[in-house]
């Protein structure tokens, strides 16, 4: 089946794969279609505190810190009705399908399809963070994010030198905030308020377990990458201080690094790394990451990996793919069973060396290159199978992703793979 | 209705009855453990904390959530009283008021190190009353021939 026919349904695929839990296949599924919010529960959330109005030029927006179905497991982003016009032209969806409502009945959240109820589903509180300001003025919403429950999320710096270099990542839409942030680095009083925004944080009871770091891709420095180490291991520091010990779960999402770059963001505190292959095929890799085939190249972003799971050991490093971008059309596999075949062949590879591997459900938007290619998100089914494979390979090689999970991050595949321990994980 | 009589909510809430939660991994063996903290929701939903993420009975109890299996929990009071409640998972919760409750009930009686990862809640299905005294009356009624007949209550005199 091509990457262009919806295929089969939750159901259909639920009962076609019984070993893939529905509750993720519903989360997937939800990131795929995408979920409308009724008015009638945009109302109930709001009284219930669940909204956080953002404004921003003259824009509101809402934050909501999450949406969970009855195991925890987060579903896909929630649209208002004051953003439908634009959803509508600003994604690609597959073809046909519609998107699932968030409703209330009898007074609780559900999902629905069409008119008919799937799930009933949990708002996360909003941090209490959120609507304080650090002591010169900033709001802490705009330091630190929850992203999801359990993980305070920080934005090093909002750039990318992809973008600018017009060698962007085909699949994604950061452009806006990747071309617009500064790239001169953090300040003294920058750092401050990451300071007094992390104290401010973990005052909250039972909260969070890990941090989050990530940023664009920034290869300037005498070592490639120094400029962009640097400027993480200021922001560890700056944690350090609020928590006072360098024994807070750090986790960076980030560019390939060298080793001796990943030994010093070790030494300042973190505990986890994810460099990103993407793309597994190599042709695919070089048009699909063209900003990553020429910073360091598809060769180095493996070694990138494998040189961290020396650092910081096995179980500690995990890669990433976007499920559904080696389909883009015309140069991708043609069929969902070539494109597994060559996703699963280099998550095997990377466990064969200690890499975990996660995958994101491609979202093709609008200010993505995919976008203006007119690629399609891939189906279902094809994600159920990609969900199973790389659970399968995690528990072959017995590597866990802890920190990387469902209250962690989000993934699916990641999210199903807390079943298994500590029976096929170490 | 909630399938819980007030006897049963009272040992459940009593912090000196011995609860142990039984579930089962994925080969169907069985994974029996001791917990404590119970609660009875309005709903009639039993709501217990898992003190640890990677734990089997946290796996076990995820499995009987996703798919569709059953698990037991057992109260023990004092004098002999016992009841087994089997009923389903329904919803693991780590970000609600309830879970903050026994988050800050975890901190109060273990002191500021102590973790949970959060709430169970397990609808009851079943209720059986497994006191021995209960049990054996039952049998002696419906299968009177289990018994053997040499007890001093069945020996009456000889007559003469």
């Amino acid at each position: 089946m091509g990457q262009n026919q919806v295929g089969p349904g939750l159901d259909e695929v639920a009962e076609k794969y019984p070993e893939v839990p529905k509750l993720i296949l519903l989360k997937i599924d939800t990131g795929l279609r995408g979920v409308t919010v009724t008015s009638r529960a945009e109302a109930l959330a709001k009284a219930e505190n669940y909204l956080f109005e953002n404004s921003r030029g003259g824009k509101t927006t809402y934050l909501v810190d999450g949406v969970l179905l009855r195991d925890g497991t987060s579903i896909g982003k929630l649209h208002f009705q004051h953003e439908l016009q634009s959803l509508a032209a600003d994604h690609i969806r597959s073809d046909g399908s519609h998107p699932y409502t968030l409703d209330t009945l009898d007074g609780q959240f559900w999902l629905l399809d069409k008119d008919r109820p799937v799930e009933q589903v949990f708002f996360s509180p909003i941090p209490e963070f959120y609507d304080k300001k650090t002591s010169r003025g900033t709001a802490m919403v705009d330091v630190a994010k929850s992203g999801p429950a359990s993980c305070l999320s920080i934005i090093v710096f909002g750039y990318c030198h992809f973008w600018r270099d017009k060698r962007a990542c085909k699949y994604c839409d950061l452009v806006g905030n990747f071309i617009s942030g500064r790239d001169d680095g953090h300040t003294e009083e920058s750092l401050q308020d990451i300071y007094e925004t992390v104290a401010e944080a973990l005052k909250e009871e039972g909260r969070w377990q890990i941090f989050r770091l990530t940023a664009g891709s920034d290869p300037r420095g005498n070592l490639s990458y120094d400029v962009e180490t640097e400027e993480y291991i200021k922001v560890l520091g700056a944690i350090e201080r609020a928590v006072g010990s360098k024994d807070f779960n750090g986790r960076l999402v980030g560019s390939a690094l060298h080793k001796s770059q990943w030994q010093q963001l070790k030494d300042a505190g973190t505990v986890a790394v994810e460099p990103h292959i993407e793309v597994w095929d190599k042709d695919l890799f070089d048009n699909i990451c063209p900003g990553k085939a020429k910073y360091g190249g598809r060769g180095f972003w493996l070694q990138s990996a494998i040189d961290a799971v020396e650092v910081y050991g096995r179980g500690n490093v995990c890669s990433q793919i976007v499920g559904g971008a080696e389909l883009a059309q015309p140069y991708g596999f043609k069929t969902i069973d070539a494109a597994l075949e060559s996703s699963l062949e280099g998550v095997e590879y990377l466990a064969q060396r200690g890499v975990t591997t996660s995958f994101n459900v491609l979202q093709v938007s609008k200010s993505s290159v995919f976008f203006r290619e007119g690629q399609k998100p891939a189906s279902l089914e094809y994600y159920a199978r990609l969900t199973k494979g790389l659970r399968d390979i995690r528990r072959k090689y017995r590597i866990p992703v802890g920190f990387n999970d469902y209250r962690r991050c989000g993934h699916p595949d990641t999210s199903f793979s807390r079943i298994d321990f500590p029976e096929a994980v170490a | 209705m909630s399938l819980l009589t007030a006897q049963i909510i009272a040992l459940l809430e009593d912090p000196e009855a011995v609860k142990v939660v039984a579930t089962t991994d994925e080969q169907g063996r069985p994974h029996v453990v001791r917990r404590e903290g119970f609660t009875v929701l309005d709903d009639g939903s039993l709501a217990y904390a898992e003190g640890l993420e990677s734990s089997q009975t946290k796996s076990n109890l995820l499995r009987a959530l996703w798919y569709d299996r059953y698990v037991a929990v057992t109260v023990f009071g004092k004098e002999g009283a016992a009841f087994q409640i089997k009923g389903k998972p329904v919803r693991f919760d780590f970000t609600s008021p309830l879970y903050k409750r026994f988050y800050q009930a975890a901190r109060e009686s273990y002191g500021k190190d102590s973790d949970i990862t959060g709430v169970w809640l397990i609808a009851p299905e079943e209720v059986r009353n497994e006191a021995f005294e209960v049990r054996k009356a039952e049998e002696e009624r419906t299968h009177p021939y289990f018994r053997h007949l040499d007890r001093e209550s069945l020996k009456r005199p000889l007559s003469t």
